[in-house]
């Protein structure tokens, strides 16, 4: 075996066992956003609730292009980013709709991978 | 190269670990907060070369984190190289401010890792040689850090200063917008290279520091980013619309400057004489290589310091 296949499948090994843990978490951080945007419906627009949604965002911006999800890494970066500028109600609105997109995308990659 | 990474996501630093072997950087230690890397730091007996922390953690975040490391008199100078996702755009101005050398972007880019750390582990190699030389070289003539005139001599202890490599990182990071909105000022010390042949190494740098903080002084804006190039060349980077005269501020900081006069004199020392240039704009020709407004800053205060009228009568004291 050649040293470049090796390598190859050293990193296929990495990022396939990265991946699936990464799938594990994305079901449940789906899960953990909508809470947390019930919650700030509930409760008006508190920072901690929307710095609870950014770092979800961030993980998972952070990660899934390598893994393959790139759609989803955009939208999670686009949605971090919203989430770190200062929010009012009309803010809120449209980073909301912004945030369901990132659920789909989320849905999305969790039905392609199963 | 010895590197302590530190992340709160162990999907990237699985994935991170796999990169790093595959460039060759086999000595890495992973740890996954601000709290356990200083405890680790407290701990080790070879110091680390290079640490690469990730900037939104929660608890400590990596710019706290930075600002410790930076606390440890062990790495003053140890390149540090911030891990951030392009949203994180607002926090790498603190980051640089905080003591960072550089950063990186996530996702993993694997050409972008192997290329800045390369420069990195160049500049780590270069201060363990010198670090040799020091260890080997006899105590009396090692006493103190030796630098050469043309270092870029450590300037950590003043506000605002941060190292010409990171500076020019810095500007690097820049987008069109940002880099548009902001000038470079230089300065020059005409009389540096003569202060450097009478003084020796240590009192030159010391002097060197006391500009520094004199510019820093002289410029009020919160904002500044003040280096020392190296051959009595400092460079500031400061926001565009920020009034700025440089004959004005030139007459600030000599008077500034004379406040050191005493010290001088017991040391029978020349005051530092220091031409400021006039400021130098990011324009869109300097896009492909935004750290040329350095250079030209540098020049200018050069150029400037020929029309010095004082520097004639200090040689003269």
């Amino acid at each position: 075996m050649s040293s470049m296949t090796a390598d190859s499948e050293m990193i296929a090994s990495v990022v396939g066992g990265v991946r699936e843990r990464f799938l594990e978490r994305l079901g449940d951080r789906c899960l953990e956003i909508e809470t947390l945007m019930l919650a700030i419906d509930e409760q008006g627009l508190q920072q901690r609730l929307i710095d609870e949604i950014a770092g979800r965002a961030h993980k998972t911006a952070g990660v899934a292009p390598t893994l393959g999800f790139e759609d989803l890494g955009k939208v999670a970066l686009d949605v971090e980013g919203r989430l770190s500028k200062p929010l009012d109600a009309g803010g809120w609105a449209d980073c909301r709709q912004r945030i369901e997109t990132l659920l789909d995308e989320m849905e999305l990659a969790l039905d392609t991978a199963l | 190269m010895k590197i302590l990474a530190v992340d709160d996501d162990p999907d990237f630093l699985t994935l991170f670990e796999s990169t790093l072997t595959r460039l060759g950087y086999a000595n890495v230690t992973f740890v996954t907060s601000g709290a356990e890397a200083l405890e680790l730091l407290s701990n080790t007996q070879v110091p680390f070369d290079c640490f690469i922390l990730d900037i939104q953690m929660p608890e400590m975040n990596g710019i706290e984190l930075c600002e410790e490391i930076r606390a440890i008199p062990e790495y003053e100078e140890t390149p540090i190289v911030m891990n951030t996702i392009l949203a994180d755009r607002a926090h790498i101005d603190q980051a640089f401010a905080a003591g960072a050398t550089d950063y990186l972007t996530k996702p993993i880019d694997e050409i972008e890792i192997n290329t800045r750390l390369g420069v990195l582990h160049t500049l780590v190699r270069e201060r363990l040689r010198t670090q040799h030389a020091i260890n080997h070289g006899g105590a009396d003539v090692f006493a103190t850090p030796s630098y050469r005139f043309a270092d870029q001599i450590p300037m950590r202890r003043v506000a605002g200063t941060i190292e010409y490599l990171a500076l020019e990182n810095y500007l690097k990071t820049l987008g069109v917008f940002r880099a548009l909105s902001t000038k470079a000022v230089g300065f020059h010390v005409l009389n540096g290279q003569q202060l450097f042949d009478e003084a020796g190494p240590s009192i030159f740098s010391e002097v060197m520091i006391d500009v520094a903080t004199c510019i820093s002084d002289c410029l009020k804006t919160s904002s500044r980013m003040i280096s020392y190039a190296g051959k009595g060349d400092f460079v500031c980077l400061l926001s565009r619309v920020e009034a700025l005269d440089a004959f004005e501020l030139g007459d600030t900081l000599r008077i500034s400057i004379a406040e050191f006069g005493h010290i001088y004199d017991e040391l029978n020392i020349h005051l530092p004489m220091v031409s400021v240039g006039p400021a130098v704009g990011c324009k869109a020709l300097h896009m492909a290589a935004p750290t040329r407004i350095l250079d030209e800053a540098i020049l200018n205060a050069r150029s400037a310091a020929r029309h010095f009228t004082g520097f004639s009568q200090s040689m003269d004291r």
